[in-house]
């Protein structure tokens, strides 16, 4: 698959983007490419400028050196509302929700976001808008999270909360989805489940995933690329990086 | 934070019909402090849009209060008053266009930086009036009332002749805003003010340019301010810089935590209240103000959502033992007890 890889164009790239904080350079000259239909992880050590990729990506920090296109068009430095209108969700680390706010107004709101609506729609009453709340049953459907509609979502469970995250994410309807992490806290059985739907996902988003268990990163991912020290040590497809030498030395050690 | 629909419009139209029967049993003298506080009950309502449902606490309310009044003194010639359908609407333009640039520029900060900023703004306006003399300078002025024309029909508001008047027209303003409010909170607008509140950067990464949003809800805020201002300069017939400076903006916070910032009608019991307790302290004491600091201090210790957070008797131990969580937890709280 590594032809067809580079025969399609890459639907967000990065090229040469680098993040300076003070004198330290989180990121630094990191090239990748997230094509569609294909799951890219991005594997290393603590530290080693995963999440700040993630956030600049995301528009949560700006670079600092470099350029993001989204279909050739430069969208580096643009803001989080705007990256995620344009078509690039993400997920939290670290679960991040409207805590006081039921499950469903969490999905919905998200749904709101990219509806594109007419000022005077806004002042329509909001129970109103069977639209926004059915993509937002719907999203909730698809992650497995069914049931709890009603409930503040600071009383989910943990795993529940990082469900939530996903379908909050797929409500804006990315086509680029960013996942920090998503497999934190997650018991064995939701991890299962959440196995198949990243698959089934991959197959209509870009998908670049952050993640520390390296038994589901190999068992998922199409491409690869390994971080070390805020820069690109290698990439490729799985079993070449898994044989990949200096991978072995700077960050799998004995695990594959 | 918004009113249980069916609950919500019989307490409304219950609340109305309560104080629309108080001038037929109080005197005059009465019936002008209930002007009054109907008034301030609108500038803690319009503030609480901020306080309380997009949680921005600004201390440059009264800035647009204030200016509401002196536009009212401004554009009135001093033979005669003006028809209330022209001072209205032009008071409540002028605090929003002041809203605007206000907000415009003091949304780019958070917290207590925007605490700050909107103090300042509404120091420099304070003494654009105290110090020059566009309204009378620092002793204020005197204004011809506006008049009440309606197809033809034309009232004199005079105060002594009028009071009953001007108390319904009061009236019906605020209940008018409560009712706007509470569509406003219901719409998808109010929604995405209310994800603001409980997490901003959130709704920032699902897409949401909240500074648009509270831009919005900071231009309304202060021209519903406007609307109360506007009643002032109509009931007192008088302006001065004390309408607007920031002695008023902290006052309607108070109003506001003394009635609960987590419901739509706890800022108006609180207003009510707060111009109540102010009127028995003066009776019974000379510190009228270390009464109300007392009243108030106890009221915010025991029951941390205000008057309107009440439920005798276990409420008051509710009440302690969520003494000191963060508005948003008790948010969370007030959900799960309904």
């Amino acid at each position: 698959m590594a032809e067809s890889r580079a025969a399609s164009a890459p639907l967000l790239s990065t090229s040469a983007l680098g993040r300076n904080f003070g004198g330290l350079a989180a990121v630094r000259d990191v090239s990748i490419c997230l094509h569609q239909g294909e799951l890219h992880a991005v594997i290393g050590p603590n530290g080693a400028g995963k999440s700040t990729l993630v956030n600049l990506l995301s528009g949560h920090l700006a670079p600092t050196a470099g350029l993001i296109q989204l279909d050739g068009r430069d969208i580096s430095g643009e803001p989080a509302w705007r990256m995620t209108r344009l078509g690039i969700g993400r997920s939290f680390q670290r679960t991040n929700v409207m805590s006081s706010l039921s499950v469903l107004e969490n999905v919905r709101l998200a749904a709101q976001a990219v509806a594109g609506l007419r000022l005077s729609r806004l002042f329509t009453p909001a129970a109103r808008e069977n639209v926004l709340v059915e993509a937002a049953r719907h999203c909730l459907e698809r992650v497995g999270l069914m049931g709890v509609e009603d409930r503040p979502c600071g009383l989910l469970s943990h795993g529940e909360q990082r469900q939530l995250e996903i379908a909050m994410t797929l409500a804006a309807r990315p086509r680029v989805l960013l996942l920090d992490e998503p497999l934190a806290g997650m018991g064995p059985e939701e991890g299962e489940r959440f196995m198949h739907l990243l698959k089934d996902l991959a197959r209509e988003h870009a998908i670049l995933l952050i993640e520390h268990d390296m038994d589901f990163v190999f068992a998922v991912a199409d491409w690869m690329t390994v971080m070390v020290d805020g820069t690109v040590l290698a990439e490729g497809r799985p079993p070449a990086v898994r044989a990949n030498a200096e991978v072995q030395r700077a960050y799998l050690g004995g695990h594959a | 934070m918004l009113p249980e629909s069916k609950l919500g419009w019989m307490g409304l139209a219950l609340g109305a019909a309560v104080l629309a029967a108080v001038p037929l049993f109080v005197r005059p003298y009465y019936v002008e402090l209930g002007t009054y506080a109907l008034i301030a009950a609108m500038l803690a309502l319009s503030l609480n849009l901020l306080v309380g449902c997009t949680g921005l606490v600004s201390l440059g309310h009264g800035a647009f209060y204030g200016l509401a009044a002196y536009t009212v003194y401004l554009i009135t010639p001093e033979e005669h008053g003006l028809s209330l359908l022209v001072t209205l609407p032009v008071a409540v333009l002028a605090a929003g266009v002041a809203a605007l640039v206000v907000g415009a520029l003091s949304l780019r900060t958070r917290g207590f930086f925007f605490l700050m900023v909107t103090l300042a703004f509404g120091q420099m306006l304070f003494f654009l009036f105290h110090d020059t003399k566009i309204g009378g300078g620092a002793d204020g002025a005197f204004l011809a009332r506006p008049t009440l024309s309606l197809l033809g029909f034309e009232l004199e508001l005079t105060r002594r002749q009028r009071p009953v008047a001007i108390y319904y027209i009061g009236l019906v303003q605020m209940v008018a805003m409560y009712a706007g409010l509470a569509l406003l909170l219901r719409s998808l607008f109010g929604r995405v003010l209310e994800g603001i509140r409980v997490n901003e950067n959130r709704m920032q990464a699902i897409g949401y340019n909240t500074y648009r949003y509270k831009l919005a809800a900071f231009v309304i805020a202060g021209m519903l301010a406007g609307v109360a201002g506007h009643m002032w300069a109509l009931h007192r017939g008088f302006v001065n810089p004390e309408l607007v400076g920031w002695h008023r903006s902290a006052e309607a916070l108070l109003m506001i935590l003394f009635g609960g910032l987590n419901t739509l009608h706890g800022p108006i019991l609180g207003a009510l209240a707060f111009t109540g307790l102010g009127e028995v302290a003066q009776l019974l004491t000379e510190r009228k103000l270390l009464v109300e600091g007392l009243v108030i201090l106890f009221v915010v210790l025991l029951l941390p959502n205000g008057l309107s957070g009440m439920r005798l008797p276990g409420g008051w131990k509710r009440g302690l033992a969520a003494t000191g969580r963060p508005p948003a937890e008790r948010g969370a709280e007030s959900l799960r007890h309904g």
